[in-house]
């Protein structure tokens, strides 16, 4: 027994080392790392809580998994040497034991690819990667190398035939798994390979990870007909295995296939917004989707800096997927900010955090939430300022010309605001919002002019407001 | 040491071995037969990788008959199939690396000078780090050789080792062989190149239609067709077999006509005579 344990531990460091060298291993473990700082850089720190998101990265390392343990598992049969390995004293329950056991280099692929992921999306992202998506991505890893083994197992041929098709149902019919569709067209964010993308990201992940979908269960169906044909075929039952691959896989596929060019139902944003939980803070109420609530305390850090500068008039946060409110009790109301979707990560430039900022700044002096023109208007060099005080921005975004273009295009800032605001940004905060306090009443009438606000701060501004926008009328009420 | 000891095997209706029995003791025992004659199922049978239906073997004093024997058996045994494949993407020591561990030999060192050991004996040390696939056919086969004499195996079983070879090679091979066995080691090899078996084998069994029907000295399989052979001029017409030499006269193998012209019998001689003479079944 102890020769036999020695032997399948030199085995199984055997076979691990060299699929840690494999090139097919290798590039599905870039792949996974890919995906996984693609999606973290895209929509972080959403992830922290798009739970499924961190299993969904793994899905190319399963993929090459699959394969790898089908070619392995195949690998005497194929290469005509399974009368020289039979022939040793080495059995074959040994040998299987030990190609099983390999599987740990994938797994350990997956947990490298795992947790610089998390540290990765930890560090600059509002929390941690949650203990399901971890598990639930080594254990696809895990079902894709057993899988994988036990087709190869059956015939190294199908293995190698069914593997496109699985890797595209694995994709396909994962169920629950977000790979980063496109809500606006229903169409996919991964070249069409995954259009189911049932409400898991609203969802915890934990209840939607084990649902099942028509999809899925048709995945599940055409995995069972190809397995089934795989072994009447290896048992020469050729009649058999062509009538399981007929009554199992094709009408799935031809199934699926229907199904796929149907338009995703995707989450319903309406009543999700209308049921969203809230939270009082400071007399400001923050209603969020469930799995944005680490995200409050970041509302409420810029929502308070803004209100230690001004006046604050907003009585409710609402999150919503898009800038504007417009579902949910809190719909039509005036002192309703939107809360976005995605914010900054740590240590970059604040644009989403400004944005925000910005957003409360300016239902402080009544601008308009809808979009409209308020080039030249006194009040859009305060939400600048105050937006670029709320979200320390170091003037990286204020200072931006076409930073502040992009972000605030719905009021369509002009030269001369933006500059007064950079201006204001290099002087004493306390100062600054002291005389904006004064002025409170002014500074709220769309009338007041950034040369009357620059006035009051004894700044010249090099340009005229508004002149240097062709067509920038002041339009905001 | 090889026993076999009444082994029959029968795939279907057909029966491939039919109570044989041999004994092979260190040196080289050749197998010869016409093809079918059961030398493959034999062999296969001999390194485990086919379970007989009745009889015994037994491998360096080992039968396969408790827990265990198995093991113990295929350790003290190496086998090279006719036909047999190699990883194509691993090095050639890689390879004889592995089938090392699958062979027991778990203590790295230990393997590690044992694969040398093989590599330097089977001449393979110049293409120990190419790849598989880019071996020729004579090499793949001397690998086949290597692998099989990895752990200094006590039976060495090996099924038609120069089949596919050019003489060159086939000489080469030989060579190889007498080299690479140890004074303790049996080597059991099928062929049906009689050349093979004058060149390399101490005993020689002759299998036919799943029968042995000869075992013994290369001597006396040729001594059995003693006054059988003989010279003539025109086609004969009772021999067994027969065919033109260079110098245009015919060299015959049967009952010889009286006043024939008789020839120094071959070991290719004796096993004509052997497998085409029903009566000659029992050997000597």
């Amino acid at each position: 027994m102890a020769t036999e344990t020695r032997i399948l531990a030199t085995l199984v460091v055997h076979e691990t080392r060299r699929l840690l060298r494999s090139p097919v291993l290798v590039a599905g473990t870039v792949g996974s790392a890919y995906l996984v700082w693609r999606w973290a850089t895209r929509w972080a720190p959403v992830w922290p809580e798009m739970s499924a998101w961190m299993a969904g990265a793994l899905l190319p390392l399963a993929a090459v998994s699959w394969f790898t343990a089908a070619w392995l598992a195949a690998r005497d049969r194929r290469n005509g040497t399974a009368e020289i390995v039979e022939a040793t004293p080495t059995s074959g329950r040994l040998r299987e034991a030990a190609f099983m056991l390999s599987g740990i280099g994938p797994l350990v692929a997956a947990g490298a690819v795992l947790l610089a992921g998390g540290i990765f999306v930890a560090v600059d992202a509002v929390g941690a990667p949650r203990w399901w998506e971890i598990v639930g991505g080594v254990a696809m890893v895990a079902f894709a190398w057993v899988g994988g083994f036990a087709l190869g197992r059956l015939s190294s041929l199908l293995a190698a035939l069914a593997f496109p098709v699985l890797a595209h149902w694995t994709l396909v019919a994962s169920p629950d798994v977000e790979l980063g569709a496109a809500a606006e067209t229903g169409r996919l964010g991964l070249a069409g390979l995954a259009p189911w993308v049932p409400p898991s990201i609203f969802e915890p992940a934990e209840h939607t990870l084990l649902r099942p979908s028509a999809l899925h269960t048709l995945f599940l169906l055409a995995l069972t007909g190809t397995v089934a044909a795989s072994f009447l075929l290896r048992h020469e039952r050729r009649l058999w295995a062509v009538a399981a691959l007929g009554l199992l896989l094709v009408p799935t596929v031809l199934t699926a296939r229907r199904l796929i060019a149907q338009p995703t139902p995707f989450w319903d944003w309406t009543e999700a917004t209308a049921t969203q939980p809230c939270e009082e803070r400071a007399g400001t109420t923050y209603c969020f989707y469930p799995m944005y609530r680490p995200w409050v305390d970041d509302w409420v850090e810029t929502v308070e800096t803004i209100a230690a500068v001004a006046p604050l008039d907003l009585t409710a946060v609402v999150q919503q997927p898009g800038d504007e409110v417009v579902a949910g009790p809190f719909a039509g109301r005036d002192d309703v900010v939107a809360a976005p979707i995605r914010w900054d990560r740590r240590g970059r430039t604040p644009l989403r955090r400004f944005a925000f900022a910005a957003r409360v700044a300016a239902s402080v002096v009544g601008l308009d939430s809808q979009p409209c023109s308020a080039a030249g208007q006194g009040r859009l060099a305060f939400v600048l300022w105050a937006a670029s005080v709320a979200s320390e921005d170091q003037g990286a975004v204020v200072g931006s010309q076409d930073r502040v273009d992009d972000l605030l295009a719905r009021w369509r800032p002009d030269p001369a605001t933006i500059g007064l605001a950079a201006t204001l940004t290099t002087r004493d905060v306390e100062q600054v919002a002291a005389v904006f306090s004064t002025h409170l009443d002014d500074l709220r009438d769309p009338a007041t002019s950034t040369e009357q606000v620059a006035e009051w701060f004894d700044v010249t501004i090099p340009v005229a407001s508004g002149t240097e926008n062709v067509g920038l009328v002041s339009s905001c009420r | 040491m090889l026993r076999v000891v009444d082994i029959t095997k029968a795939f279907g209706s057909r029966i491939a071995l039919d109570r044989v029995s041999l004994t092979a003791v260190p040196g080289v025992t050749a197998l010869l037969g016409p093809n079918g004659a059961g030398k493959t199922t034999l062999l296969r049978c001999i390194a485990t990788v086919l379970r007989p239906d009745a009889g015994r073997i037994e491998v360096a004093g080992t039968a396969p008959i408790r827990a265990g024997d198995l093991r113990r058996i295929r350790r003290r045994l190496g086998y090279m199939p006719q036909s047999f494949g190699l990883y194509p993407g691993f090095t050639v020591r890689r390879f004889l690396d592995h089938i090392a561990v699958l062979k027991g030999i778990h203590d790295g060192r230990e393997r590690t000078q044992e694969v040398t050991r093989v590599i330097e004996t089977t001449d393979l040390a110049d293409v120990a780090d190419v790849k598989n696939r880019r071996l020729s056919g004579g090499m793949r086969r001397r690998v086949g050789l290597a692998q099989a004499l990895l752990g200094r195996p006590a039976v060495v079983v090996l099924d038609e080792p120069t089949v596919g070879l050019d003489p060159e090679q086939r000489i080469r091979f030989r060579h190889l062989l007498t080299g690479a066995k140890g004074p303790e080691t049996t080597v059991l090899l099928s062929t049906h190149l009689v050349e093979d078996v004058a060149a390399v084998a101490d005993q020689v069994a002759v299998l036919s239609a799943g029968k042995v029907k000869f075992a013994g000295a290369p001597d006396s399989l040729v001594r059995l067709a003693d006054g059988k052979v003989w010279h003539s001029e025109t086609p004969p017409t009772d021999a067994i077999a027969f065919w033109q030499t260079g110098s245009g006269s015919y060299r015959a193998i049967g009952s010889p006509p009286p006043g024939a012209a008789f020839a120094e019998p071959t070991l290719e001689d004796g096993y004509l005579t052997l497998i085409s003479d029903d009566a000659g079944s029992d050997g000597h």
